[in-house]
Protein backbone atom coordinates (compact mmCIF):
# COMPACT_ATOMS: atom_id res chain seq x y z
CA UNK A 1 0.00 0.00 0.00
CA UNK A 2 1.29 3.30 -1.16
CA UNK A 3 1.68 6.17 1.94
CA UNK A 4 1.42 9.61 1.85
CA UNK A 5 4.45 12.04 1.67
CA UNK A 6 2.66 15.04 2.22
CA UNK A 7 3.42 16.25 5.49
CA UNK A 8 2.53 19.90 6.83
CA UNK A 9 4.32 19.10 10.20
CA UNK A 10 5.79 16.54 12.48
CA UNK A 11 2.81 16.47 14.11
CA UNK A 12 1.01 15.64 11.59
CA UNK A 13 2.88 12.95 10.12
CA UNK A 14 3.04 11.50 13.84
CA UNK A 15 -0.81 11.30 13.57
CA UNK A 16 -0.17 9.47 10.48
CA UNK A 17 2.11 6.87 11.75
CA UNK A 18 -0.31 6.21 14.22
CA UNK A 19 -3.06 5.28 12.24
CA UNK A 20 -0.75 3.45 9.74
CA UNK A 21 0.78 0.88 11.74
CA UNK A 22 -1.48 1.16 15.16
CA UNK A 23 1.17 2.71 17.30
CA UNK A 24 1.06 5.70 19.73
CA UNK A 25 3.07 8.23 21.80
CA UNK A 26 5.02 11.49 20.53
CA UNK A 27 8.02 11.73 18.17
CA UNK A 28 11.25 11.50 19.93
CA UNK A 29 12.20 14.73 21.10
CA UNK A 30 15.67 13.91 20.61
CA UNK A 31 15.64 12.80 17.15
CA UNK A 32 14.24 13.95 14.01
CA UNK A 33 14.62 11.56 10.87
CA UNK A 34 16.94 12.81 7.86
CA UNK A 35 19.92 13.58 6.37
CA UNK A 36 19.47 17.16 6.85
CA UNK A 37 19.33 16.77 10.23
CA UNK A 38 22.28 14.27 10.24
CA UNK A 39 24.67 16.93 8.52
CA UNK A 40 23.28 19.70 11.51
CA UNK A 41 24.68 17.24 14.15
CA UNK A 42 27.72 16.35 12.46
CA UNK A 43 28.70 19.52 11.68
CA UNK A 44 28.21 21.13 14.90
CA UNK A 45 29.68 18.54 16.68
CA UNK A 46 32.46 19.41 18.96
CA UNK A 47 34.85 16.54 19.52
CA UNK A 48 37.35 18.61 22.56
CA UNK A 49 37.27 16.88 25.52
CA UNK A 50 35.46 13.43 24.10
CA UNK A 51 38.42 10.65 25.45
CA UNK A 52 38.03 12.32 28.73
CA UNK A 53 34.30 12.61 29.12
CA UNK A 54 32.65 10.39 26.63
CA UNK A 55 31.37 8.05 29.91
CA UNK A 56 30.18 10.77 31.55
CA UNK A 57 26.35 10.34 31.34
CA UNK A 58 25.24 14.08 32.17
CA UNK A 59 28.05 15.93 29.92
CA UNK A 60 26.74 16.36 26.66
CA UNK A 61 29.77 15.18 25.05
CA UNK A 62 28.54 12.03 22.41
CA UNK A 63 27.63 12.80 18.93
CA UNK A 64 23.99 11.52 19.51
CA UNK A 65 24.83 10.11 15.60
CA UNK A 66 23.71 6.85 16.28
CA UNK A 67 20.36 6.66 14.73
CA UNK A 68 21.65 8.72 11.36
CA UNK A 69 24.48 6.19 11.30
CA UNK A 70 22.35 2.99 12.21
CA UNK A 71 20.04 3.34 8.94
CA UNK A 72 22.78 4.77 6.52
CA UNK A 73 21.13 8.09 6.45
CA UNK A 74 25.14 8.59 7.04
CA UNK A 75 27.74 6.54 7.05
CA UNK A 76 30.51 5.20 9.10
CA UNK A 77 32.91 6.04 6.68
CA UNK A 78 32.00 9.81 6.06
CA UNK A 79 31.66 10.73 9.82
CA UNK A 80 35.51 9.34 9.84
CA UNK A 81 36.45 11.37 7.16
CA UNK A 82 34.85 14.36 8.55
CA UNK A 83 36.08 14.51 12.01
CA UNK A 84 39.86 13.49 10.92
CA UNK A 85 39.51 16.61 8.62
CA UNK A 86 37.99 18.99 11.21
CA UNK A 87 39.88 17.90 14.38
CA UNK A 88 43.00 15.74 13.07
CA UNK A 89 44.49 13.28 14.90
CA UNK A 90 44.40 13.93 18.55
CA UNK A 91 43.16 11.68 21.19
CA UNK A 92 39.74 13.05 21.40
CA UNK A 93 39.97 12.04 17.53
CA UNK A 94 41.39 8.41 17.94
CA UNK A 95 38.66 7.90 20.98
CA UNK A 96 36.06 8.57 18.72
CA UNK A 97 37.48 6.77 15.54
CA UNK A 98 38.07 3.94 17.90
CA UNK A 99 33.97 3.92 19.17
CA UNK A 100 33.14 4.14 15.79
CA UNK A 101 34.90 1.03 14.84
CA UNK A 102 33.17 -1.06 17.28
CA UNK A 103 29.91 -0.73 14.98
CA UNK A 104 32.36 -1.79 12.27
CA UNK A 105 33.39 -4.46 14.31
CA UNK A 106 29.84 -5.87 15.34
CA UNK A 107 28.71 -5.39 11.62
CA UNK A 108 31.48 -7.71 10.40
CA UNK A 109 30.63 -10.40 12.79
CA UNK A 110 26.85 -9.86 11.48
CA UNK A 111 27.83 -10.60 8.04
CA UNK A 112 29.82 -13.36 8.84
CA UNK A 113 26.90 -15.25 11.39
CA UNK A 114 24.07 -13.86 10.17
CA UNK A 115 20.87 -14.64 13.18
CA UNK A 116 23.46 -17.21 14.58
CA UNK A 117 23.69 -13.57 16.39
CA UNK A 118 20.64 -14.02 18.40
CA UNK A 119 21.96 -17.29 20.16
CA UNK A 120 24.65 -17.62 22.38
CA UNK A 121 27.77 -16.72 20.52
CA UNK A 122 30.00 -18.80 22.79
CA UNK A 123 29.66 -20.48 26.12
CA UNK A 124 28.49 -18.24 28.59
CA UNK A 125 31.44 -17.77 31.64
CA UNK A 126 29.35 -16.63 34.67
CA UNK A 127 28.03 -20.39 35.49
CA UNK A 128 24.64 -19.63 35.95
CA UNK A 129 22.87 -22.48 34.44
CA UNK A 130 19.26 -20.90 34.61
CA UNK A 131 18.30 -17.22 33.24
CA UNK A 132 14.43 -15.86 32.95
CA UNK A 133 12.66 -15.64 29.62
CA UNK A 134 10.39 -12.78 30.54
CA UNK A 135 11.11 -8.78 31.59
CA UNK A 136 10.32 -8.88 35.21
CA UNK A 137 7.05 -6.78 35.85
CA UNK A 138 8.99 -4.33 38.05
CA UNK A 139 11.82 -3.72 35.22
CA UNK A 140 8.85 -2.91 32.93
CA UNK A 141 6.97 -0.62 35.01
CA UNK A 142 10.11 0.82 36.28
CA UNK A 143 9.38 0.61 39.63
CA UNK A 144 12.17 -1.51 41.00
CA UNK A 145 12.85 1.33 43.44
CA UNK A 146 16.45 1.61 42.28
CA UNK A 147 16.55 5.37 40.66
CA UNK A 148 18.94 4.96 38.38
CA UNK A 149 17.75 1.80 37.09
CA UNK A 150 13.90 3.08 36.91
CA UNK A 151 15.57 6.33 34.96
CA UNK A 152 16.75 4.31 32.35
CA UNK A 153 13.43 2.31 31.77
CA UNK A 154 11.53 5.78 31.49
CA UNK A 155 14.71 7.30 29.49
CA UNK A 156 14.41 4.80 26.77
CA UNK A 157 10.71 4.64 26.42
CA UNK A 158 10.03 8.25 26.57
CA UNK A 159 13.03 9.01 24.34
CA UNK A 160 13.85 6.10 22.66
CA UNK A 161 17.98 6.73 23.54
CA UNK A 162 20.13 5.84 25.84
CA UNK A 163 23.97 6.91 26.52
CA UNK A 164 26.09 4.15 25.94
CA UNK A 165 27.07 3.26 30.27
CA UNK A 166 23.52 3.46 30.75
CA UNK A 167 23.05 0.85 28.46
CA UNK A 168 25.70 -1.34 30.09
CA UNK A 169 24.41 -0.99 33.25
CA UNK A 170 20.91 -1.49 32.41
CA UNK A 171 22.20 -4.64 30.69
CA UNK A 172 24.51 -5.85 33.32
CA UNK A 173 21.48 -5.35 36.39
CA UNK A 174 18.99 -6.86 33.85
CA UNK A 175 21.33 -10.37 33.30
CA UNK A 176 23.43 -10.76 36.17
CA UNK A 177 21.37 -8.98 39.01
CA UNK A 178 17.85 -10.20 37.38
CA UNK A 179 19.13 -13.37 35.90
CA UNK A 180 17.22 -12.71 32.83
CA UNK A 181 18.05 -13.88 29.28
CA UNK A 182 20.07 -11.43 27.61
CA UNK A 183 17.69 -11.27 24.25
CA UNK A 184 14.83 -10.80 26.92
CA UNK A 185 16.65 -7.33 27.23
CA UNK A 186 17.88 -7.21 23.24
CA UNK A 187 14.06 -7.07 22.25
CA UNK A 188 13.20 -4.67 24.44
CA UNK A 189 16.00 -2.39 23.12
CA UNK A 190 15.64 -2.99 19.65
CA UNK A 191 11.72 -2.41 20.19
CA UNK A 192 12.56 1.24 21.65
CA UNK A 193 15.90 2.02 20.67
CA UNK A 194 16.21 4.66 17.73
CA UNK A 195 19.47 3.27 16.60
CA UNK A 196 17.91 -0.16 17.60
CA UNK A 197 20.61 -2.21 15.35
CA UNK A 198 20.69 -6.50 15.29
CA UNK A 199 24.35 -6.54 15.27
CA UNK A 200 25.40 -3.71 17.55
CA UNK A 201 22.72 -4.28 20.10
CA UNK A 202 22.58 -8.19 20.22
CA UNK A 203 26.37 -8.63 20.40
CA UNK A 204 26.63 -5.63 22.70
CA UNK A 205 23.91 -7.51 25.34
CA UNK A 206 26.06 -10.99 24.96
CA UNK A 207 29.51 -8.94 25.42
CA UNK A 208 27.70 -7.60 29.00
CA UNK A 209 26.13 -11.40 29.38
CA UNK A 210 29.93 -13.12 28.63
CA UNK A 211 28.21 -15.01 25.80
CA UNK A 212 30.72 -13.04 23.36
CA UNK A 213 33.16 -11.81 25.79
CA UNK A 214 36.11 -12.95 28.21
CA UNK A 215 34.04 -12.31 31.16
CA UNK A 216 30.63 -10.61 32.46
CA UNK A 217 30.40 -6.99 32.59
CA UNK A 218 29.36 -5.65 36.15
CA UNK A 219 29.92 -2.23 37.55
CA UNK A 220 29.42 -0.94 41.05
CA UNK A 221 28.04 1.65 42.80
CA UNK A 222 31.14 3.95 42.70
CA UNK A 223 31.69 4.10 38.99
CA UNK A 224 27.78 4.78 38.41
CA UNK A 225 27.75 7.66 40.79
CA UNK A 226 31.33 8.69 39.43
CA UNK A 227 29.49 9.02 36.09
CA UNK A 228 25.87 9.87 36.64
CA UNK A 229 27.48 12.93 38.92
CA UNK A 230 25.46 11.34 41.68
CA UNK A 231 22.03 12.09 40.41
CA UNK A 232 20.54 9.06 40.85
CA UNK A 233 22.21 8.06 44.04
CA UNK A 234 21.16 11.04 45.45
CA UNK A 235 17.42 10.80 45.25
CA UNK A 236 17.44 6.75 45.92
CA UNK A 237 15.92 5.63 48.89
CA UNK A 238 17.53 1.99 48.75
CA UNK A 239 20.71 3.80 50.41
CA UNK A 240 22.25 0.85 52.22
CA UNK A 241 21.07 -2.13 50.50
CA UNK A 242 21.88 -0.82 46.79
CA UNK A 243 23.06 -4.05 45.25
CA UNK A 244 25.97 -2.07 43.42
CA UNK A 245 27.57 -0.93 46.70
CA UNK A 246 30.68 -3.44 46.68
CA UNK A 247 33.91 -3.74 45.36
CA UNK A 248 33.90 -5.19 41.99
CA UNK A 249 35.86 -8.86 43.43
CA UNK A 250 33.20 -8.56 46.42
CA UNK A 251 30.26 -8.18 43.72
CA UNK A 252 31.63 -11.22 41.38
CA UNK A 253 31.63 -13.41 44.38
CA UNK A 254 27.67 -12.88 45.01
CA UNK A 255 26.81 -12.33 41.90
CA UNK A 256 28.58 -15.68 39.96
CA UNK A 257 30.30 -17.35 43.40
CA UNK A 258 33.72 -16.65 41.73
CA UNK A 259 35.94 -13.64 40.65
CA UNK A 260 37.22 -13.32 37.63
CA UNK A 261 40.52 -11.75 36.44
CA UNK A 262 40.62 -8.49 36.08
CA UNK B 1 5.42 7.18 -10.83
CA UNK B 2 3.62 6.86 -13.92
CA UNK B 3 7.31 7.09 -16.82
CA UNK B 4 8.82 4.07 -17.77
CA UNK B 5 11.77 2.69 -16.27
CA UNK B 6 14.54 -0.13 -16.82
CA UNK B 7 15.68 0.44 -13.04
CA UNK B 8 13.33 -0.02 -9.46
CA UNK B 9 15.88 1.79 -6.72
CA UNK B 10 15.18 -0.09 -3.26
CA UNK B 11 15.88 1.77 -0.50
CA UNK B 12 15.80 0.02 2.33
CA UNK B 13 16.45 0.92 6.51
CA UNK B 14 20.13 0.10 6.59
CA UNK B 15 20.45 3.42 3.65
CA UNK B 16 17.83 5.53 4.73
CA UNK B 17 19.33 8.50 2.64
CA UNK B 18 19.01 11.04 -0.11
CA UNK B 19 23.29 9.63 -0.40
CA UNK B 20 21.93 6.25 -0.73
CA UNK B 21 24.56 5.01 -3.52
CA UNK B 22 22.42 2.87 -5.64
CA UNK B 23 19.78 5.96 -5.43
CA UNK B 24 22.50 8.21 -6.70
CA UNK B 25 24.00 6.31 -9.70
CA UNK B 26 20.09 6.32 -10.82
CA UNK B 27 19.22 9.84 -10.88
CA UNK B 28 16.04 9.33 -12.53
CA UNK B 29 14.50 6.38 -11.86
CA UNK B 30 11.85 5.00 -9.64
CA UNK B 31 12.73 4.39 -5.94
CA UNK B 32 10.82 2.82 -2.88
CA UNK B 33 11.45 2.32 0.75
CA UNK B 34 9.00 0.14 2.02
CA UNK B 35 7.65 -0.63 5.57
CA UNK B 36 7.96 -4.41 5.95
CA UNK B 37 4.74 -5.44 7.83
CA UNK B 38 6.17 -8.87 8.86
CA UNK B 39 8.87 -7.20 10.44
CA UNK B 40 6.41 -4.71 12.31
CA UNK B 41 4.70 -7.41 13.64
CA UNK B 42 7.61 -9.39 15.08
CA UNK B 43 9.02 -6.43 16.66
CA UNK B 44 6.09 -4.50 17.81
CA UNK B 45 8.72 -1.18 16.97
CA UNK B 46 8.13 1.68 19.00
CA UNK B 47 5.92 5.02 17.61
CA UNK B 48 8.99 7.26 17.83
CA UNK B 49 11.27 4.30 15.77
CA UNK B 50 8.77 4.38 13.39
CA UNK B 51 8.75 8.26 13.34
CA UNK B 52 12.24 8.54 12.89
CA UNK B 53 12.21 5.88 9.65
CA UNK B 54 9.15 7.88 8.30
CA UNK B 55 10.83 11.35 8.36
CA UNK B 56 14.03 9.70 7.09
CA UNK B 57 11.93 8.62 4.33
CA UNK B 58 9.72 11.97 3.67
CA UNK B 59 13.47 13.69 3.29
CA UNK B 60 13.84 11.65 0.31
CA UNK B 61 10.58 11.98 -1.10
CA UNK B 62 11.13 15.53 -1.07
CA UNK B 63 14.21 15.20 -3.32
CA UNK B 64 12.92 13.01 -5.52
CA UNK B 65 9.72 13.04 -7.04
CA UNK B 66 9.82 9.58 -8.14
CA UNK B 67 10.45 7.92 -4.42
CA UNK B 68 7.56 6.55 -2.65
CA UNK B 69 6.78 5.09 0.54
CA UNK B 70 4.76 1.76 0.45
CA UNK B 71 3.87 -0.62 3.68
CA UNK B 72 3.19 -4.35 2.56
CA UNK B 73 5.28 -7.45 1.95
CA UNK B 74 8.98 -6.27 0.77
CA UNK B 75 9.38 -9.05 -2.22
CA UNK B 76 5.80 -8.21 -3.53
CA UNK B 77 5.71 -5.01 -3.45
CA UNK B 78 9.36 -4.73 -4.96
CA UNK B 79 7.90 -7.02 -7.96
CA UNK B 80 4.56 -5.23 -8.22
CA UNK B 81 6.16 -1.60 -8.58
CA UNK B 82 8.77 -3.25 -10.91
CA UNK B 83 6.08 -4.42 -13.34
CA UNK B 84 4.17 -1.31 -12.94
CA UNK B 85 7.30 0.95 -14.20
CA UNK B 86 8.00 -1.74 -16.57
CA UNK B 87 10.97 -2.16 -14.92
CA UNK B 88 13.74 -5.10 -15.52
CA UNK B 89 16.46 -4.31 -13.06
CA UNK B 90 16.19 -3.83 -9.32
CA UNK B 91 18.97 -1.97 -7.92
CA UNK B 92 20.14 -1.41 -4.39
CA UNK B 93 22.66 -0.82 -1.62
CA UNK B 94 24.61 -3.51 -0.59
CA UNK B 95 23.34 -4.64 3.00
CA UNK B 96 24.22 -7.36 5.53
CA UNK B 97 21.03 -8.21 6.54
CA UNK B 98 20.11 -11.92 5.68
CA UNK B 99 16.85 -10.89 4.48
CA UNK B 100 18.05 -8.27 1.99
CA UNK B 101 19.50 -10.97 0.53
CA UNK B 102 16.37 -13.46 1.27
CA UNK B 103 14.07 -11.16 -0.68
CA UNK B 104 16.88 -10.36 -3.72
CA UNK B 105 16.99 -13.83 -3.88
CA UNK B 106 13.34 -14.34 -4.47
CA UNK B 107 13.64 -11.72 -7.37
CA UNK B 108 16.64 -12.75 -9.14
CA UNK B 109 14.71 -14.98 -11.40
CA UNK B 110 12.43 -11.95 -12.94
CA UNK B 111 14.67 -9.21 -12.66
CA UNK B 112 18.18 -8.29 -12.84
CA UNK B 113 19.32 -7.25 -9.39
CA UNK B 114 22.16 -4.60 -9.12
CA UNK B 115 24.11 -4.14 -6.16
CA UNK B 116 26.00 -0.76 -4.76
CA UNK B 117 28.28 -0.71 -2.39
CA UNK B 118 28.45 1.88 0.29
CA UNK B 119 32.06 3.35 1.10
CA UNK B 120 34.23 1.27 3.63
CA UNK B 121 34.85 2.19 6.69
CA UNK B 122 38.68 0.54 6.54
CA UNK B 123 40.07 -2.00 3.85
CA UNK B 124 39.54 -4.69 6.10
CA UNK B 125 39.88 -8.07 4.60
CA UNK B 126 40.84 -10.35 6.84
CA UNK B 127 39.29 -13.33 9.08
CA UNK B 128 36.08 -12.25 10.65
CA UNK B 129 37.45 -11.33 13.88
CA UNK B 130 36.39 -12.80 17.51
CA UNK B 131 37.25 -9.94 20.08
CA UNK B 132 37.47 -6.28 19.47
CA UNK B 133 41.09 -4.99 20.61
CA UNK B 134 42.58 -7.93 18.27
CA UNK B 135 40.86 -6.64 15.86
CA UNK B 136 41.00 -2.86 16.00
CA UNK B 137 45.07 -3.14 16.58
CA UNK B 138 44.67 -4.50 13.12
CA UNK B 139 42.86 -1.74 11.78
CA UNK B 140 44.08 1.01 13.34
CA UNK B 141 46.61 2.78 11.30
CA UNK B 142 43.95 2.36 8.28
CA UNK B 143 40.90 3.84 10.61
CA UNK B 144 43.40 6.74 11.48
CA UNK B 145 44.77 7.87 7.96
CA UNK B 146 43.20 11.10 6.97
CA UNK B 147 44.49 10.64 3.10
CA UNK B 148 43.17 7.11 1.75
C1 LIG C 1 23.36 -3.27 25.70
C2 LIG C 1 23.77 -2.34 24.59
C3 LIG C 1 22.96 -2.23 23.45
C4 LIG C 1 23.35 -1.39 22.39
N1 LIG C 1 22.53 -1.31 21.29
C5 LIG C 1 22.90 -0.52 20.25
C6 LIG C 1 22.08 -0.43 19.09
O1 LIG C 1 21.05 -1.08 18.99
N2 LIG C 1 22.48 0.39 18.08
C7 LIG C 1 23.65 1.12 18.16
O2 LIG C 1 23.96 1.85 17.22
N3 LIG C 1 24.46 1.03 19.24
C8 LIG C 1 24.12 0.25 20.28
N4 LIG C 1 24.93 0.18 21.39
C9 LIG C 1 26.24 0.86 21.35
C10 LIG C 1 26.30 2.28 21.91
O3 LIG C 1 25.70 2.32 23.18
C11 LIG C 1 25.64 3.32 21.00
O4 LIG C 1 26.11 3.18 19.68
C12 LIG C 1 25.99 4.75 21.48
O5 LIG C 1 25.58 4.91 22.80
C13 LIG C 1 25.31 5.75 20.58
O6 LIG C 1 25.44 7.05 21.07
P1 LIG C 1 26.27 8.15 20.28
O7 LIG C 1 25.87 8.17 18.84
O8 LIG C 1 26.14 9.43 21.02
O9 LIG C 1 27.75 7.58 20.42
P2 LIG C 1 29.18 8.28 20.21
O10 LIG C 1 29.96 8.06 21.45
O11 LIG C 1 29.05 9.66 19.73
O12 LIG C 1 29.84 7.35 19.09
C14 LIG C 1 29.77 7.62 17.69
C15 LIG C 1 29.21 6.42 16.96
O13 LIG C 1 30.04 5.28 17.13
C16 LIG C 1 29.25 4.09 17.22
N5 LIG C 1 29.44 3.52 18.57
C17 LIG C 1 29.83 4.16 19.69
N6 LIG C 1 29.96 3.31 20.72
C18 LIG C 1 29.63 2.10 20.25
C19 LIG C 1 29.56 0.80 20.81
N7 LIG C 1 29.90 0.56 22.09
N8 LIG C 1 29.16 -0.23 20.04
C20 LIG C 1 28.84 -0.03 18.74
N9 LIG C 1 28.90 1.18 18.13
C21 LIG C 1 29.28 2.23 18.88
C22 LIG C 1 27.81 4.51 17.02
O14 LIG C 1 27.48 4.38 15.66
C23 LIG C 1 27.83 5.97 17.44
O15 LIG C 1 26.82 6.73 16.85
C24 LIG C 1 24.56 -0.66 22.47
C25 LIG C 1 25.36 -0.77 23.63
C26 LIG C 1 24.96 -1.60 24.67
C27 LIG C 1 25.85 -1.70 25.89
Amino acid sequence: MKLRTDFTSRDDLSRYVSETFGTSGDPSPDFTGGRTEALRRLHSFSLHGYAAKRNLTEVSAVSMLSPYIRHGVMTLAEVRRFVLGKFGQGKDTYKFIFELAWRHFFQLVYAASGDKIYRDMETGKTGVSKYDGILPQDVAEARTGLRCMDYFMQKLLATGYLHNHERMWFASYLVHHRRVDWLVGERLFYKHLIDGDPASNALSWQWVASTFSAKPYIFNKEVLERCTDGVHCKVCEVKESCPFNFPPGVLEERLFGKRFEQ
Amino acid sequence: MTEASQVLVWIHADSLSVADPAMIANGNAPAVFIFDDALLSKHGFSHQRLVFLYESAVEIAAQNPLFEIHHGHVCETLRSLALTFGATEIHTTSGIAPLQAKTLSLLEKDFSIRLHEPEKFVTYKGPTPKRFMNFWYKIEKDAMRFDR
